[in-house]
């Protein structure tokens, strides 16, 4: 495939030694075909050894590369360069370590918050093919962050939980086999639960994997008493 | 210790949108009753004998009311969007709730005084 030239202006921060963020531009050697993440490598490379992010599997199924891209949020992996200039910033709401990449310690605490795990209601764990459908949309989930960051909420209140973590609760409250349905329930019906969601759906256009949050989280609301 | 707490989060976010749409009926209905029902210009005495009748007045209460509720209970919700200490809490629930009341009365007063 014939190859261009493509603009890339890059978030750069090093809490360590900087005091304010700046955006370094590169020019990269790419074709129509390649993403955001291969000029980053391509940078990482060939130009600036410096520059930090993450990236992992490369196909959009690990959620490691998750970042700010031309005003969207979406994985690194996935989103196309396009011609005239690229511009790409780190996971909002979260603290920089450097460069793209972010501190998501309060991300996986919510996460671990809601409790994200089958408890059985019985050692047989036999489930249907119509509630194994019922999951299919929540378990595509790859916790990226994208629709955490994009949340108004997790960046105003710290103790929300955000858009991922109610997906995964949605998961298992849609679980026949989950023993901890009133539990859970009673993890977000509080203040800073699930009613404090303002319904923005900027967690439904951040999210790659087309999940929804949003929907996910007006589910958790009904099953609430 | 005062505790102003709603223990049920769901019923507020329900009431709030109940509310929320109830308040655009009653708006429909304003608009339609004082731009289209009565003569123009509209004139003290017409208020007047509008609101004479008890089921006209009932609804501006009803009307005044869901106003006040759903207007102070979407300003709690911004207002503490931002988990501010439960001192800081109590405090705005207070304050809101008080201004809520305060406008109620002094609504309904004007109320009553426009229908006698």
């Amino acid at each position: 495939m014939k190859e261009k030239i493509y603009k890339i202006a890059v978030f750069r921060f090093d809490p360590l030694k900087d005091t304010a963020h700046r955006f370094d531009h590169y020019t990269v050697p790419a074709s129509k075909a390649n993403t955001v993440l291969d000029a980053l490598i391509y940078i990482r490379d060939y130009i600036d050894g410096t520059l930090a992010f993450r990236a992992s599997c490369r196909q959009g199924r690990c959620g490691s590369c998750a970042m700010h891209i031309n005003g969207r949020y979406g994985l690194a992996c996935e989103v196309r360069l396009v011609p005239g200039q690229n511009r790409v910033r780190p996971l909002g709401q979260m603290p920089i370590i450097k460069d793209l990449m972010v501190d998501m310690e309060r991300f996986w605490e919510k996460y671990e918050a809601v409790k994200p795990y089958l408890v059985r209601k019985s050692n047989e764990a036999a489930q249907t093919y119509a509630n194994r459908r019922k999951i299919e949309k929540t378990v595509d989930c790859i916790l990226c962050g994208a629709c955490f960051s994009a949340c108004m909420m997790t960046g105003v209140n710290s103790g929300f939980h955000g858009p991922a973590a109610f997906v995964v609760m949605n998961r298992f409250l849609l679980d026949d086999r989950d023993a901890l349905r009133d539990q859970r329930l009673e993890i977000v019906k509080g203040e800073n639960g699930v009613f404090r969601c303002h319904s923005m759906y900027n967690c439904n256009e951040a999210c790659p994997k087309n999940i929804k949050p949003a929907e996910n989280i007006l589910e958790i609301k009904k099953n609430i008493d | 210790m005062l505790r102003l707490h709603y223990h049920n989060e769901k019923l507020r976010w329900i009431f709030q949108r109940v509310t929320g749409l109830q308040l655009l009926l009653c708006a429909g209905i304003h608009i339609w009753v004082f731009f289209f029902i009565l003569e123009r210009p509209l004139s003290y005495e017409t208020i007047h004998a509008v609101l004479s009748h008890p089921v006209w007045l009932v609804f501006y209460s009803v009307f005044l009311f869901l106003g006040i509720y759903h207007g102070f209970s979407g300003l709690w919700t911004v207002l503490t969007d931002r988990n501010p200490s439960n001192t800081v809490k109590r405090t705005l629930k207070i304050i809101l709730i008080s201004l809520g009341a305060i406008f109620m009365v002094l609504g309904e007063w004007n109320l009553i005084m426009l229908s006698v």
